[in-house]
């Protein structure tokens, strides 16, 4: 448990670095094969779910955008700052969802997107399985979320 | 130039004379070393060095190509691995234009990319050189908070290459780095910023230059926040506009044409860019990160003008990909190692330099955006339609002069416009550790999103 109820309880250790702090590890210790290191990584990482009504969340919605598939992304680990690529997501206007987007992005910050999600729906999923890339090595892993509502977020793109 | 690795031409030539009636043999050969230290606060994180030697062999037989690799030279491994191609191509599907490389007549450069001194370099010499650059980045500012990562790494690699069509050919090469990621500020003000060094011999790196990259990176966006939307100029830096480089030098790649996934298909002779753009693709370059005397199917390589004064020349192409597009290879295939068969890419993309120094494009785009790093290139660009949208940091330019920093907003345009809209070509011509050199660029009416 990472986060319990919006209060961070715990980090990802492997064993290397559990023992340098005087801990427990977290069995996070990952490598991409007998080539490489180990180093502290995400495994199965998901959001539980809340108790809204997806689709009531988006009819609560007067302007914004429905992302159903996000594609690659990347994060500055040290500040938060983060960019993922939409493959599928469409504008909400007046709590529906309407005309599809094309090729734009999302940027934000981690620490701040945790603190402004503001609706959390039932509807519980596990996303694709993918593989994640830290320091040239690939790992696979999964993640899984309800619907989840961000209050702001900035979509990149060229629309004037 | 290349002695030292005569064992490896011998066993490819070797493998490329087992070829049966009817059928071409082809075999690579590598074998390479490599080290890498991390250091964190004083002390060694991890260091891991590398040897490796393997074999890839093509076997084309009638209209079918079948390839195996394995990680060893043993005689009865590299025989298993004939063996192994010979069945897989038995299973292709028959592609009529498959078929290896044949000599071409073209003379392979005269390049020297070995350095002696680098195998020798001793591991506590490399480790003390990742210690001392961590403690530049951290001596650089007071405004220092933490040295993310010091790292030093070097790679030392020999291949050959020799088929049943006639192709030998060897090569040999070596490269070392130094790279730090810094970061500066408060926990409410958290910025990074990176640096590097890059070059064949342990001479040739710069330490004062990669921390001070660093240093000057994080320190410039101390304060930075998010910028209110707009369409403005944009001046990147050269690591930006090597970034920018390899993404188009990936749509000028004949097999991404072919496949109808390239903005620039059925574009050639026409105008693609401003005039003060001229993109080759020049391996033969000695001082290129990517030199090379030949390509990964034993072809000389040579200097490809892609665009030249903006009008779109030509496609990179491998034997294969040439021969299905009804023309001839530029020596542009590449390999991952042994264990991958040849593809296409460019190694050494670089825009012509021009006239303008850093400063004088700053004074001449005048009101702007200075970017100094991008983030989400891989989902960021597409590469059929062009349209281009990544995170961006960097300082907004006014008056001529960088003013104040900014970050989380993304730049977005496409290739084509981006490339039609060039207004200055730096002279700050930089190698970098990638298939592009970069140089400073600036770009009118990109659209910029914040708040």
């Amino acid at each position: 448990m990472l986060i319990e109820n919006g209060v961070l309880t715990e980090y990802m250790w492997d064993w290397l670095r559990a023992r340098q702090e005087g801990r427990l590890g977290t069995g996070n210790g990952r490598r991409e094969s007998y080539q490489h290191l180990p180093m502290v990584r995400m495994t199965n990482t998901y959001v539980l779910a809340g108790t809204s009504d997806p689709d009531e969340i988006v009819r609560q919605t007067p302007h914004g955008v429905y992302v159903a598939q996000l594609g690659g992304g990347q994060v500055n680990t040290a500040t938060g700052d983060f960019v993922f690529g939409m493959t599928e997501a469409y504008l909400i206007e007046d709590g529906h969802i309407t005309e599809p987007l094309r090729d734009a992005n999302l940027i934000g910050n981690g620490p701040d997107v945790l603190r402004n999600i503001d609706a959390v729906a039932a509807d519980f999923a596990m996303g694709m399985p993918g593989t994640c890339g830290k320091q040239g090595q690939g790992v696979p892993v999964g993640d899984g979320q309800p619907t989840l509502r961000v209050s702001a977020l900035t979509v990149g793109g060229t629309a004037r | 130039m290349s002695g030292g690795n005569s064992d490896l031409l011998e066993l490819a030539t070797r493998v490329a004379g087992w070829a049966q009636d009817g059928e071409q043999v082809e075999a690579y050969v590598a074998r390479g070393r490599e080290t890498e230290v991390r250091v964190y606060e004083g002390e060694v994180e991890s260091l891991s060095s590398a040897e490796s030697a393997g074999i890839g062999i093509r076997v084309v037989s009638g209209s079918r190509q079948g390839f195996a690799y394995a990680g060893s030279l043993d005689a009865d491994v590299v025989h298993e691995t004939l063996d192994e191609a010979r069945d897989n191509a038995g299973f292709a599907s028959p592609d009529e234009w498959v078929g290896l490389a044949g000599p071409d007549g073209v003379a392979p450069a005269d390049l020297d990319l070995w350095r002696d001194d680098l195998a020798a370099y001793p591991t506590d010499v490399k480790v003390a050189r990742a210690l001392e650059l961590e403690r530049a980045v951290r001596a650089g500012d007071s405004r220092i908070r933490a040295v993310e990562s010091a790292e030093w790494g070097d790679a030392a690699v020999e291949s050959a290459v020799a088929s049943s069509t006639g192709i030998r050919a060897s090569s040999r090469r070596t490269v070392c780095y130094l790279s730090a990621s810094a970061v500066a500020g408060s926990a409410a003000d958290t910025q990074t910023g990176s640096g590097y060094s890059v070059g064949r011999s342990p001479d040739d790196l710069d330490l004062d230059k990669a921390a001070g990259d660093a240093v000057r990176r994080a320190t410039r966006l101390l304060g930075a926040v998010k910028p209110h939307s707009a369409h403005l100029s944009v001046v990147f830096e050269p690591e930006i506009t090597a970034t920018l480089l390899a993404v188009i030098g990936g749509t000028l790649d004949g097999e991404a044409v072919l496949k109808g996934r390239s903005l620039f298909a059925d574009r050639v002779g026409e105008e693609v860019s401003v005039g003060a753009i001229t993109l080759v693709d020049d391996p033969t370059d000695p001082e290129a990160y990517g030199a090379a005397r030949f390509d990964a199917e034993g072809l000389a390589t040579r200097r490809n003008v892609l665009i030249e004064a903006g009008v779109l020349r030509e496609f990179l192409y491998n034997s294969y990909s040439a021969r299905r597009a009804g023309t001839v290879s530029t020596a542009s295939a590449v390999r991952a190692g042994f264990k991958s068969a040849p593809g296409t890419g460019a190694r050494a993309l670089t825009v012509v330099p021009g006239q303008h120094s850093p400063e004088e494009i700053l004074a001449l785009v005048g009101d702007g955006l200075f970017v100094q790093s991008v983030s989400g290139v891989h989902s960021g660009v597409n590469p059929v339609s062009g349209d281009f949208s990544v995170g961006a940091e960097g300082v907004l330019i006014r008056g001529g002069e960088l003013a104040g920093p900014v970050r989380e907003f993304t730049i977005a345009s496409t290739i084509q416009r981006m490339l039609s809209g060039v207004v200055a070509v730096g002279s700050d011509l930089e190698r970098l550790p990638s298939s592009a050199a970069g140089l400073t660029l600036a770009i009118a009416d990109v659209s910029m999103s914040g708040e």
